[in-house]
This record gives C-alpha cells, sequence and structure tokens, in this order.
C-alpha cells in the first residue's frame, strides 16, 4: 500500500512536471488561497481564540453600576469598597484607576499611564509576571513604592532591559522600585498598552479621588467568581449591595440601583473585535472557495485533455478508485507546494499587518504563526486538495472505457457534461467574487461617507500640544490658571501662528466627562436626557477651531473673572430647549474634576452663545450636547494648546515644545497611550479615528481584488481550454462563412453569459449576506443599489476583458489547418 | 467562373521553401463538374482551399467570377466565400453539440438572412434531403453516410453557385457514397458547379472532367 502510494506520488510530480503552466497556475492560485486564510486565521487565533494571559478567564467580569433607566457606570473607589465588603460572590474584586504619571529621566520628564491598583488585583487577575514578582499582601497594605511594568512599557521605555528589576523609577508620587514585568500579552486595563502599576495604598491618604462616590470615568471593578457561583447569582448578591447604596448615598447613586457583569474578554476584545473578525474570515473563506473552484476547473479542463491516458489506465485494469486515488494524489501535490508558499505569504502578511495596523485590533502585536496556525494551514491543504481534486478526479475517472474512448475522439469540443460542470463552476466563482466585491464596495463607500463627514471644525494648519503639569501645582488652581495662560501667550508669540486656545479635551482625542445638567422649570428625565460633556476653554477657542458661533457671541477675556456666562453647542439647544431661543437661558451644572475639593458642586451658568457641533468622539459618532464653560471656573489638571498655524511651518512643534518648556520645564513632551487620532506629531488627523474602518476595507478591498483576479483566470482559463478544443469547431464555421467578427462574439457572448449567470446569483446571495456588515457600515445602506451597480458593471467588464483574449485567439484559428487536425 | 494562373503556393521549410502549388494555371466553367485526382500529398486539398478562398497566402492569380481574388482584401475574400461557395468535407465537419436542424442554420446564421425565412430554408432543405423525421436529432445519432447527407445539404443550403467537396465520400460505404454522388450530379444538373478532390476512380466518373496533380503541378 505505501508502494503503491509512493509510486502514486512520484508519478504526480512527474505529470506535474510535465504540465509547467498548469501547475504553475494552480499552485500560484492555492498560494493565494491559502496563504490570505492562513494570515487571517493568524489573527483570529492570536486575538480571539488563544486564551488570555488569566488563569480560568471564564471566571473574571468587569463590574459597573447599572440605573434604572439601563446606563452603565464605574463605580468610585468608596463604593467599591462596599461591594468587597459586603459581597460573597467572588474569590477576588479588585479595583484599579488610571491616570498619567510623569516620569522623570535622562532625557527629561515623560508622560506615561499608572494605574493604581488595590490590593489582590494581580490575584483576581490570575496573572504571573514574565519577569521579577507580583506585589505580595504586605507591599499592597502598607503602600510599598514598588511598581510592575506592562510588557510594551517594558519594551518601549526601557529597551527591553533584563535588569530592569530593582532599578528605581522617579514618578509624581515619589520613588518606586521596578519589582516585575508582565508578560507579552494585553495588558489590564485596556486604556493602554504601555502602562505602570503601583498599590493604591501609595496614595490613599493623599489622593481625594479615592473619597468621593459618583461617575468616575477612569477606573475599573473587576471580580473573579468563586467556583460553583454563576454570574446570575453574583448579580443577584451585588444588586442588593447597589439598592443599600442607592438608599443610603441618593445624592450619588438614588437611580444606580444594580450592577452589571461584563465578561472581561469581552471588554478586551471590544464589542466589534470578533464580529470584525468573522466577517474577515467569511471573506477570507469565499478567496478558498474561489480558489478551489479555479483550480478544479483547471483540472477538469486538463482531465479532459488526459482522456486517453486515463482510458488506458482503466483498460490496463486500474479500477475507479485507483484512477480517483491517483489523480487526487496530483490534487494534494500541488496543495502541498501551494500551501508551503502560502505559509510564506502568511508570515509575511502577518509582519506587514502588524507594521500598518497596531492599534486596530487588540493582542495584534502576540498575533504570529505558530503551531496552531501550520496546524490550520494543513487542515485547509487537505481541504483544499479534496475541494479542487475530487470532482474533476470523479469526473475524469472513466465509469465505461467504450465511453470514455468516444469522448476521447468525440472531435468538437470536449463533452457536454464536462463543460457544462465548468461552466457552473465558473458561475459559482463569479458569483463569489460579486459578494465580497460588493462587501469591500459597500465598506469602501462607508469611508468614502465619513470623510465627507463635516467634524464641526476645521483640522487645516491646527496644531495641538498636551500639557500636564506636575500634579502639585493641580492643588492650586490659581497657579495651574496662570501657567495655563503664560503657555498660551508663550505659544501666541511664535511666528507663524495665527490663533491659540485652551481646552480640556479636543475633538477626536477620545477624551471627555459628562456632567449632570438641571434646566430651572424643567423636570429632569434620566431614560430621556442625552449626556452633556463638560468643556473647559479659553476666550478665542471658538476662532481658533472654526467653531461656528450660531447665536450670542463666544467667551471674552472679562469671563474668566468669576461670573456665570456658558456656552452651548446646537445639540444641546435642540435637546432641552427644542424651538427656543437658548440665549439667556439658565443652566446648573456640577463641577467635574475628579480629586478636587469642590468636585460636584453646583455651578450655575447662563447661556450667552449657541456654537456648532462638533463630532467630539469620532467622525461615525452623532455630535452630542456639549457646553463650553471659561477654563478659569474649573481649572483642570491638565489641558491641551490648539494652535491655528498658517500652513505649519517647519520645525513647528519643536520650536513650540521649546517655548512651553521655557514657561515650564517640568511639563513633559510626550503622552503615553493613544492619543486617538491625534497624530504623534500633534497635528489633527481627522481621519485617525478611521483606522479601523481602513483596516477593514483595505483587507476586504484586497480579498475582492483576488477574488476578482481569480475569477478572471476562472473565466479566461475556462474559455481558453474551449477554444483550443474547439479549434475544429471554429474552423467549421469560418469555412461555413463565420467571419473573424462572429466568432469573437461568439466566444465573447459565452462569457458574457457565464458572467450575467454569476452575477445575477452573486448579487442575489449578495443581498442575502451584507446584512452582516450592517453593523460596520456608515451613511450607506447594506443592499446600496449603487454599489450594487458598480460591482454588476465592473464584474460584466471583467468577464468581457476575460473573454476577449481567448475569443481573439479563436479568431485567428486557420480553418484549413484546423479542418485537417483530425 | 474560375480561372486561376501561375497560382503558387508555398511554406518556408528551413532554409528554403516547399511547393505545394506550382504554376497552377486553370479554368473552371460555370456548371462544371470537375474531379481533382492525385496520390497524397499533392495538393489537391490544398487547391481546393484556395479555390475556396480560405487559404489566402498564395502568388500568382486568380480571378473568380470575374473578382480579381489575389488582389482582394481578406474580408473581401470572405464575402465572396459567403456569397457563392459552398463546402462538403470528408469528415462530415458537422458541429456535434447542434442537432440536424441547427446545423443546416449555421451557414444561414452568418449571412443577412431573417430568422423567419432562415426556418423556411430549414425545413424545405429537411424536406428536399428526407431529414425532416431526424432534423433533432444530434451527429453522433446518424450513420455516416446521414451525416454527410446533412453536410451536403447545409453547403446548398444558402444556394451557392460552387460546391467544393474535399473526399465526400472517403469515410463512406460504396452504397452510401453511390449516393451522395448521385446527389451532386442532380445538384449540377441544377447548375450549381462542383469541384470535388477523390481518389476514386468511380466517383470521378460522375464529373466531366478530370484535373490530375501531382507534386502540386497539373499533369493533365
Amino acid at each position: 500500500m505505501i508502494d503503491a502510494l509512493l509510486a502514486d506520488l512520484r508519478y504526480a510530480v512527474r505529470t506535474l512536471r510535465k504540465s509547467p503552466g498548469f501547475a504553475t497556475a494552480a499552485i500560484l492560485t492555492l498560494a493565494l488561497a491559502i496563504g490570505s486564510n492562513t494570515a487571517v486565521f493568524s489573527v483570529v487565533n492570536g486575538v480571539l481564540l488563544r486564551p488570555l494571559p488569566f488563569a480560568e478567564q471564564d471566571r473574571l467580569f468587569m463590574l459597573a453600576e447599572q440605573s434604572r433607566q439601563g446606563a452603565f457606570r464605574p463605580p468610585s473607589y468608596p463604593t467599591f469598597l462596599d461591594w468587597r465588603a459586603q459581597s460573597s460572590a467572588f474569590s477576588g474584586l479588585a479595583y484599579v484607576r488610571g491616570g498619567g504619571q510623569r516620569l522623570a529621566g535622562p532625557d527629561g520628564v515623560q508622560s506615561i499611564i499608572g494605574s493604581l491598583v488595590s490590593a489582590g488585583f494581580f490575584a483576581t487577575l490570575g496573572e504571573r509576571p514574565l519577569l521579577g514578582r507580583l506585589f505580595t499582601p504586605d507591599e499592597e497594605h502598607s503602600g510599598a513604592h514598588v511598581a510592575v511594568l506592562s510588557y510594551a512599557l517594558w519594551q518601549a521605555r526601557f529597551g527591553g532591559d533584563p535588569h530592569i528589576i530593582g532599578k528605581a523609577l522617579s514618578l509624581s508620587d515619589g520613588v518606586f522600585t521596578v519589582i516585575g514585568v508582565l508578560p507579552r500579552d494585553v495588558a489590564y486595563p485596556p486604556w493602554a498598552s504601555e502602562q505602570l502599576y503601583f498599590p493604591i495604598a501609595t496614595v490613599a491618604a493623599t489622593d481625594r479621588a479615592l473619597t468621593q462616590r459618583g461617575f468616575h470615568a477612569d477606573c475599573r471593578i473587576i471580580g473573579r467568581l468563586k467556583p460553583g457561583v454563576t454570574a446570575e447569582q453574583a448579580k443577584t448578591d451585588l444588586d442588593g449591595v447597589a439598592r443599600r447604596e442607592a438608599a443610603t448615598y441618593p445624592e450619588f447613586s438614588a437611580d444606580w440601583i444594580s450592577v452589571a457583569l461584563f465578561p472581561l474578554r469581552d471588554e478586551i476584545l471590544g464589542e466589534t473585535t470578533p464580529r470584525q473578525l468573522l466577517v474577515l474570515l467569511a471573506a477570507v473563506a469565499l478567496v478558498l472557495m474561489i480558489g478551489c473552484v479555479n483550480v478544479a476547473n483547471l483540472t477538469l479542463a486538463r482531465a479532459g485533455a488526459r482522456g486517453r491516458e486515463l482510458a488506458i489506465r482503466s483498460a490496463l485494469g486500474a479500477g475507479r478508485g485507483r484512477v480517483v486515488r491517483q489523480l487526487l494524489t496530483e490534487s494534494l501535490v500541488l496543495s502541498s507546494v501551494g500551501a508551503a508558499l502560502g505559509v510564506v505569504t502568511a508570515h509575511g502578511a502577518v509582519a506587514l499587518l502588524k507594521r500598518a495596523a497596531p492599534a486596530v485590533l487588540p493582542r495584534l502585536e502576540t498575533v504570529q504563526v505558530d503551531g496552531w496556525v501550520l496546524a490550520f494551514a494543513l487542515g485547509v491543504t487537505i481541504l483544499t486538495a479534496v475541494a479542487s481534486g475530487l470532482l474533476p478526479a470523479l469526473r475524469a475517472a472513466p465509469p465505461d472505457l467504450t465511453d470514455s474512448l468516444k469522448q476521447g475522439t468525440a472531435g468538437a469540443g470536449s463533452g457536454r457534461g464536462r463543460q457544462r460542470l465548468r461552466a457552473a463552476l465558473v458561475t459559482s466563482e463569479i458569483a463569489l467574487a460579486v459578494v465580497l466585491v460588493v462587501g469591500a464596495g459597500l465598506l469602501i463607500r462607508s469611508l468614502w461617507q465619513l470623510r465627507a463627514v463635516n467634524p464641526g471644525f476645521d483640522p487645516q494648519g491646527l496644531v495641538t500640544f498636551y500639557i500636564s503639569p506636575s500634579p502639585l501645582r493641580a492643588q492650586e488652581p490659581a497657579r495651574l490658571a496662570a501657567l495655563y495662560t503664560q503657555v498660551e501667550d508663550a505659544a501666541r508669540a511664535l511666528p507663524g501662528v495665527r490663533s491659540v486656545a485652551l481646552t480640556n479635551f479636543t475633538p477626536l482625542s477620545g477624551g471627555g466627562l459628562p456632567s449632570p445638567v438641571e434646566i430651572p422649570g424643567r423636570a429632569p428625565d434620566p431614560g430621556r436626557d442625552p449626556r452633556v460633556w463638560f468643556m473647559t476653554v479659553s476666550p478665542g477657542y471658538f476662532r481658533t477651531m472654526r467653531i461656528p458661533v450660531r447665536a450670542g457671541r463666544e467667551f471674552t477675556e472679562a469671563d474668566l473673572a468669576p461670573g456665570a456666562a456658558i456656552v452651548v453647542n446646537e445639540a444641546f439647544a435642540r435637546a432641552f430647549w427644542p424651538g427656543l431661543d437658548p440665549i439667556g437661558r439658565q443652566v446648573t451644572l456640577h463641577k467635574a474634576v475628579q480629586g478636587r475639593p469642590d468636585f460636584g458642586e453646583p455651578f450655575p451658568g447662563t447661556v450667552v452663545g449657541v456654537v456648532g457641533d462638533v463630532h467630539h468622539f469620532g467622525l461615525d459618532t452623532p455630535a452630542e450636547p456639549q457646553v463650553y464653560v471659561p477654563f478659569t471656573r474649573t481649572v483642570w489638571g491638565h489641558m491641551s494648546l490648539v494652535v491655528r498655524t498658517a500652513g505649519i511651518p517647519a520645525g513647528f512643534l519643536a520650536t513650540l515644545s521649546r517655548a512651553v518648556r521655557q514657561v515650564d520645564p517640568d511639563i513633559p513632551m510626550t503622552l503615553a497611550g493613544s492619543t486617538g487620532s491625534m497624530s504623534a506629531a500633534g497635528m489633527v488627523d481627522i481621519n485617525g479615528g478611521l483606522a479601523s474602518r481602513r483596516f477593514d476595507a483595505w483587507l476586504l478591498g484586497s480579498f475582492a481584488a483576488s477574488a476578482l483576479i481569480l475569477a478572471a483566470i476562472g473565466i479566461y482559463g475556462l474559455l481558453a481550454y474551449s477554444v483550443g478544443e474547439r479549434r475544429r469547431e471554429i474552423g467549421i464555421r469560418l469555412a461555413l462563412g463565420a467571419s473573424r467578427g462572429d466568432v469573437v462574439s461568439q466566444v465573447v457572448g459565452e462569457g458574457l453569459r457565464l458572467g450575467v449567470a454569476g452575477i445575477v446569483l452573486g448579487v442575489l446571495i449578495a443581498l442575502a449576506v451584507t446584512r452582516l456588515l450592517a453593523a460596520l457600515l456608515y451613511g450607506v445602506g447594506a443592499s446600496d443599489s449603487a454599489t450594487f451597480l458598480s460591482v454588476t458593471v465592473l464584474l460584466a467588464l471583467v468577464s468581457l476583458v476575460a473573454s476577449y483574449l481567448p475569443a481573439r485567439r479563436a479568431a485567428r484559428v486557420d480553418p484549413m489547418v484546423a479542418l485537417r487536425s483530425e | 467562373m474560375i480561372q486561376l494562373s501561375n497560382l503558387d503556393k508555398s511554406v518556408s521549410q528551413g532554409n528554403g521553401r516547399l511547393f505545394i502549388l506550382r504554376q497552377i494555371t486553370l479554368d473552371i466553367a460555370a456548371g462544371e463538374f470537375v474531379s481533382i485526382m492525385g496520390p497524397s500529398g499533392a495538393g489537391k486539398s490544398t487547391l481546393l482551399a484556395v479555390l475556396g478562398m480560405l487559404d489566402g497566402d498564395w502568388t500568382g492569380e486568380y480571378r473568380f467570377l470575374d473578382h480579381a481574388v489575389h488582389a482582394m482584401k481578406p474580408k473581401a475574400r470572405i464575402a465572396l466565400n459567403k456569397a457563392h461557395i459552398g463546402f462538403v468535407f470528408q469528415q462530415y465537419h458537422l458541429l456535434d453539440d447542434l442537432t440536424v436542424a441547427e446545423n443546416l442554420d449555421v451557414p444561414l446564421s452568418y449571412r443577412d438572412i431573417k430568422k423567419s425565412e432562415r426556418q423556411a430554408l430549414v425545413a424545405d432543405t429537411l424536406d428536399r434531403f428526407g431529414m425532416v423525421a431526424k432534423k433533432d436529432l444530434f451527429p453522433r445519432q446518424l450513420s455516416g453516410g446521414q451525416q454527410q447527407l446533412v453536410a451536403v445539404a447545409r453547403a446548398v443550403i444558402h444556394k451557392p453557385s460552387l460546391i467544393l467537396a474535399d473526399e465526400p465520400t472517403g469515410n463512406l460505404h460504396s452504397s452510401q457514397g453511390k449516393e451522395i454522388m448521385e446527389l451532386f450530379t442532380e445538384l449540377n444538373r441544377g447548375g450549381t458547379t462542383i469541384v470535388q478532390v477523390t481518389h476514386s476512380d468511380l466517383n470521378a466518373k460522375y464529373g466531366n472532367r478530370i484535373v490530375q496533380l501531382r507534386d502540386g503541378w497539373v499533369v493533365q
């Protein structure tokens, strides 16, 4: 048996070497199909399938307070302490709060993200260190100045120094000793891949935010369920605690009467990642199917030409099964060579993806072609060999010798059945290509729609600079405000600067803080009232950002003195005073800077102006109500400088940095972690937030392009073989009076008929499946007629071109040579 | 009808040229039934292809119905072929995937003839050749003789003035061959000029003139 298999293998290799054209076409097609599948599977495996670096991750949950109206918020530290004291469902419950830390080094001060963790944080996660150790209970409770680094921070800021353990770091909150480094995977919480952890006890005495109840945007509570306890039981347990909290602290928690548990895995991977990856996996599976159909078609065509060889084999006693095995061995050889090339391609593609789109997917940096991926590639290879080889093998293996001999001498083309089967295969691959191209087309149209969205401000020539002064200054609002004004003045004096302003959160930076709002004479409706975002700005902000003033006025220098002037955006006016003039109306806000003594204090305001809406959280997110107050009214611990320049002069960012440092050399130059859609250089790139959509559109677009090429090869291959086999028929037609044009239109007509059948089938399938894409689309329906029409025209053109080349060859047939060929 | 004068046909071979037809000078009048004979490789089929304007790669002069074929562009030659010539081949050369009726329609489909007219012509021809019952059969369902009958019917359906037949009975039993030859005679009596290539002395006798070819030369 082994000998027979080896003989099959030897013969297969020899046969394929005799048909280098066929073998090359088939191997390249399979390499493309298997390679793209392996690459996408590497990503799916690395991001979705591979377990998180936490023990028994199914028992890990992120916990949030839930209001009567169904809204969620992260709980405050005091709330966390109550939950931990009163709940018995968890074996571990931990709190973490993130914030900017200033890391002093030989190159100056840098901003990094520091995560303050409660006792038992790493134990709850079930995480183990890559280097060193994690916090001991003693360190956690005593507030020892020890720190653990995330892998990314260790790599980026310390060059992966293997001797980092024991080194001292000078941070905002004192000098800390590095005791451990976390493994190379996601860092939790997922607010930054580069972060540093230290015990919350180190700041418990001084950090006022840890004593304030209510909304805290920058914290998380995680819990590990006790064995045998379900999430529902834990929720019931905590709901009781939450109701008691609501009754005890009605000013902070009246509506927050229950607790929601979210699997930690979902929080880390995000809501859209699994869907996004499954769409890509489905798309790439279509490419594989098209590739298989193409190779099956080539093999079928070749089997036609090998009819005599197979008939002789049968005549010599080979059973049907034996012939099928021989042909399948050839398919397996082709698929294996294709797979080997494909895995190399996948390796390159994964490296390219990681470089091109590092921030688009969580865990992307840890994706690699590993054993699981190779096992997947092997599985796909076997599947491909069977899918592309079985049908042709069964069709080619002659059940009846005389039949096959007759077929072999039939003359005018291959057998009708085989021809029909091949036409059906080509039709189906065109249909699959239509589905892919429509999908890619819809994503690309969504991107176009988003690029056309007016962000509400003018990003051209706008530079932003993040100012994060020493936290000591934050304790003295007046001095802090004076510092901001000095920075603003220093920037204004630079050449090329047209105007300068300050804001707590620049649009599209991802930052924002909601504020409770009360309006005299209007009962609050927590179920319907939209969130209102609290913005602090300096006079000239709207002019600098080119946000239009729709009514009233913008802030003046006079508004920096104590007063009540506020500005709202149009979304605010629409939500709270529909059809009314907002100017002069009263609003009560609540001061929202956490950690400050005046946190939550009422803040009465009178509307002096209405400005245009800004897409603050992304071009694909609707503009939400915003209220702007002068920045001196509640001074933020960090601010962003926005500078309008005349076309951003060369070297401007360095000049600006120098100017800021001359005001205060202690202001760090960079902020760790993602700044959303702000480019690293500080220039505003409004399309930066579209990276994930661009990633999807690019990938799906390249799969669609592959599908188009494969479909075109399919049509070309079928017709080219068909023309080759029908030379005699074409000769007869020419002899009977057909012109060259008649022959061209006949062959092109055949190609177009296949094209049209495939397009119709593809459009029907696409109408059914593009609904799955709906969540990834913007401003374009899943059955967008313009996209469907364009794809129809495109595929028709591809069919036309792919048919024209063999048609031209057909028209060049010399009738006499063709007629004599028998 | 046909006047050939000093017609040469050659193909390149190595450094030189291999002559297939040499200095052919031949007149065929309208209404003649000419048989071209000679050993294999004498150039008979090539001469037929030249006469039928399927082969345009030759030198010399060829006049057909007062048209100077030698001066014509390929498109004009095809048009002349379409208008006046019908072909019958030794291997019948029916299209396997088309029925008898569809095969008969092929030459008509390449001429500017309305569909209704084409249908009428096909029906007439089927009737004339006694093939009405077989109109929906495929070539493989017919005997060799029946297939050649369809081929002849196909050659005459557009009423050509010249029929070129390349060994039309070569693959047939003698009785079937006789039937085809009688059909040619009848067509010839009706005014159609016929030029056939044949190896058979018996078939050659159906014609009124024999042209002998040897090594590309007309020897008789």
